[in-house]
């Protein structure tokens, strides 16, 4: 693999990393920001990869990847199932919108 | 062909970023979902294609379908309508007062990445990545042998996230009778 293809491989990841950070930064839907979380660790991801791929210890990195894909998932659940709660009793999936009031239930 | 395995790397990186984009820039959450799942597929035969068939197989099962299954049941569960927000800024579902301070601060994590890049792949020569060796180690024998912590630690944050999600997701009564 020549230097200019993991240019360009960490550069996908740069860019995966950057649209992650944008996304969680940016948006206001609740499900678009656990979107972006999920990109940040695809980038970081690829980066493992390749890095792994360089230093001749890929099984380390797979399992490290791995790792992060699992913990990826939990959270993903985890935060999706909160989302969908806000919107069961707050009515929104907006983030800046979520303004539970004293004693919990709907505003 | 080492001219297909000379291109296909890339190839699959830059459609992974590609659709990562469309995924963002998405006006219907069903669309960016499958956008996402797409960008996750792309990304997985990249791991195969670099020599690394374990991680590959855990994000097309796990990264591409399953979590696109979670979005897809959240975005079912919550009324499959798109954001007020989105509505509101009459674009792409951007916060107007965070959409600058966002750009900004992803543009500037670019530069950096791109500076640390550039710097790194100098430093080691023109040479490229070696091949892979003859007899890698095995990923699963990494896994339960150099790093079992972490397998338990899997397992303890796994069993951890179901039981989050069902407390979430439970009907209270009490709660909802007294109110």
């Amino acid at each position: 693999m020549s230097g200019t293809t993991v240019l360009v491989l960490l550069a996908c990841a740069g860019v995966l990393f950057a649209l992650g950070l944008w996304c969680l930064a940016a948006r206001a839907n609740l499900v678009r920001m656990v979107l972006g979380l999920e990109l940040l660790g695809k980038g970081a991801a690829l980066v493992f990869i390749v890095g792994g791929r360089g230093s001749g210890d890929l099984a380390t990195a797979q399992a490290v990847v791995v790792t992060l894909i699992v913990l990826e998932a939990s959270i993903a659940a985890v935060a999706l199932a909160l989302a969908v709660q806000a919107k069961r009793r707050l009515g929104t999936l907006d983030a800046d919108s979520l303004d539970v009031p004293e004693g919990g239930g709907a505003p | 062909m080492p001219e297909l395995q000379a291109i296909l790397p890339p190839f699959l990186g830059i459609a992974a970023a590609i659709c990562a984009l469309a995924a963002v820039l998405a006006r219907n959450l069903l669309r960016a979902v499958a956008a996402f799942a797409l960008s996750s597929a792309f990304l997985a035969a990249l791991f195969f294609t670099l020599g690394a068939p374990f991680a590959g197989a855990v994000e097309l099962t796990v990264g591409a379908g399953l979590v696109s299954v979670l979005l897809l049941v959240s975005i079912v569960l919550s009324g499959g309508g798109e954001e007020a927000a989105h509505r509101r800024a009459g674009g792409v579902g951007m916060q107007p007062g965070k959409a600058l301070p966002a750009i900004v601060v992803a543009t500037a994590f670019a530069a950096v990445f791109a500076i640390v890049l550039f710097a790194a792949v100098r430093s080691s020569g023109k040479g490229g990545i070696p091949p892979l060796p003859a007899n890698p180690a095995s990923p699963g024998s990494v896994l339960w042998e150099r790093r079992t912590l972490e397998v338990l630690a899997q397992g303890a944050v796994l069993l951890a996230g179901v039981m989050g999600v069902l407390s979430v997701l439970r009907p209270r009564h009490g709660r909802e009778e007294g109110a």
